[in-house]
């Protein structure tokens, strides 16, 4: 059995404003073990977004404990990385600066900052571009960018909120498979958060799926489908299609009342 | 300039020379067709001086040229600009520096701004030069009173813009840097600052002609040198010359001033890309 990094325990996330008392996600009960891709599928503003944001420590939640390596999450937590599906990598820096930026703010040693951030750029396909700014690069490289920038300081879980929502189909497939091989390397604890199922059952280890609003587990299902996994192939693999036919019988279900709202 | 990137071998392609040709050329015809316009401007100034319409009201380029020629051959103009500038550039400097660190203040502690939100507006709504008087009332006739006056004129339009730049900082791009285990120093230099820099860029440039007004206006009120001293004083012996001259140095300072802060923005902010304005 392995341990837990991420615990999540009945959990509930209210938003209340002015205009509106929203209860968000409902006693969410979720654990990521380490070394484990788990994907969490589900329809827009289902919550999941908000679950992200409660493990990071940007917002507690209103019921239930978030429990990070043992210890409850109580503000910002530093120990995981965070992917969001919005471009955050800072425009004003180059591309070497801003995959540097963890390793500066852990004040690294130049020559070591040098060396970590030349190799992560390698890995990342982004030799040079290391002097571009980010407006002169092109979404994909971008998305790298983003992606090795956390990768570098190596942080104990990484957090990714549709990190590939905003490419093109074949782009996507790209990175899929460049997140992949990396996955298959380094054996990062991830928590990745998709409305794409087939993209959740290519990478994770486990899916759950999220019910509509308020955002709940559904479905939890194994991927019993081996690595290393080659991104163009398993598609067509019958593995696949039986598990994206069972988790999309539940998961229709929630598109179409998401539909109805 | 991402049109010269964008090749990823390096390599040049001929589309992109030709379009950079089409882009000189066009720059060319834009600067002849400008000095043609501005030079028929000055003929017809100067035809028109004293057959249309009386000298004594308009003068003419050359009398403005050769008046301008002398205070600079005799150096009696100089006293006048350094007074001029001094004032500019020290009431620029204070003003802008007050600006953008209150700016940083309220747009940090939000709060502070709201309660205070309506004071600012009401005296923002007064243009500042009116207070000219008082100042000269409070702090003589001296250089002081202008500088004051100046920094003033400057010091809303830099706040306001810096209270925005601080107000459209992405707070997703301050939470992913702030997860990575960043202090609040490290957040402010490093994301805050250059995030705020276009605003503040912004308001620089928009100050600056302000500033101009503040030190001249303060001087026509009273004064003893300065530029809007002699451009008082010209026009008070009718000496309509003199006025233009000094109109011509203002004008030239502006100029170049506005020079300056655009070459200081364009290397400040040279991550934002501008592409070529022309299409193929």
């Amino acid at each position: 059995m392995k341990d837990s990094v991420i615990e999540i325990k009945e959990v509930d996330k209210r938003f209340i404003t002015k205009k509106a008392n929203l209860l968000a996600i409902h006693s969410v009960n979720l654990d990521v073990k380490r070394n484990e891709f788990v994907a969490i599928v589900g329809p827009s503003g289902c919550g999941k977004s908000t679950l992200l944001n409660l493990i990071a420590g940007l917002d507690p939640p209103t019921r239930g404990e978030i429990c990070y390596e043992g210890k409850p999450v109580n503000g910002i937590n530093t120990d995981v990385g965070y992917i969001t599906q919005n471009d955050t990598i800072l425009p004003w820096r180059t591309v070497e600066e801003n995959v540097g930026i963890a390793l500066e703010i852990r004040k690294t040693p130049k020559e070591v900052m040098e060396r970590k951030v030349n190799s992560y750029i390698e890995m990342a396909g982004l030799q040079g571009f290391e002097k571009f700014y980010p407006s002169q690069l092109s979404g994909g490289m971008r998305k790298r960018v983003g992606l090795i920038r956390t990768l570098i300081y190596d942080p104990g879980a990484i957090l990714m909120d549709e990190p590939f929502g905003a490419l093109d189909a074949q782009l996507k497939l790209v990175m899929q498979n460049e997140l992949l091989k990396i996955f298959d390397e380094t054996r990062k604890t991830i928590l990745f958060v998709t409305h794409d199922l087939g993209e959740a059952i290519s990478l994770a280890d486990r899916v759950a799926v999220f019910s509509g609003r308020p955002g709940t587990i559904k479905k939890m299902r194994e991927i019993p489908i081996p690595r290393p996994r080659d991104i163009f192939k398993i598609r067509f693999s019958k593995v696949f299609g039986e598990l994206y036919e069972e988790l999309w019988d539940s998961l229709k279900e929630e598109v179409s009342k998401g539909e109805s709202l | 300039m991402a049109l010269d990137l964008w090749k990823e071998n390096g390599t040049i392609d001929p589309l992109q020379q030709k379009l950079k040709k089409k882009f000189f050329l066009r720059r060319i015809r834009i600067n002849v067709y400008r000095l043609l316009f501005g030079v028929s401007c000055l003929f017809l100034w100067e035809w028109a001086s004293g057959r249309w319409i009386k000298a004594l009201y308009i003068s003419s380029p050359t009398a403005v040229l050769k008046r301008f020629a002398e205070w600079y051959t005799t150096g009696f103009f100089f006293p006048h600009l350094s007074a001029t500038l001094t004032e500019m550039a020290l009431g620029f400097v204070i003003g802008g520096t007050l600006a953008i660190f209150v700016g940083f203040v309220f747009g940090v502690k939000k709060l502070w701004a709201d309660i205070l939100d309506p004071f600012l507006i009401a005296i923002w709504s007064v243009p500042g030069i009116i207070l000219g008087p008082l100042f000269i009332l409070y702090f003589g006739i001296g250089l002081t009173p202008k500088i004051i006056l100046v920094a003033t004129t400057v010091f809303f339009l830099i706040f306001f813009n810096t209270l925005t730049g601080i107000r459209e900082v992405n707070q997703e791009m301050v939470d992913s840097i702030r997860l990575m285990g960043a202090s609040r120093a490290f957040i402010f230099w490093k994301v805050m600052i250059p995030s705020a820099s276009t605003w503040i860029f912004a308001g620089l440039k928009n100050a600056l002609p302000f500033a101009m007004i503040g030190a001249v206006v303060g001087e026509m009120f009273s004064s003893t040198k300065g530029i809007g001293w002699l451009i008082e004083r010209a026009s008070g012996v009718l000496d309509t010359a003199g006025v233009f001259a000094g109109l011509l140095n203002l004008l030239i300072l502006g100029l170049l001033l506005n020079e300056g802060v655009v070459q200081l923005e364009t290397h400040v902010l040279r991550w934002k890309t501008k592409t070529l304005e022309v299409g193929l």
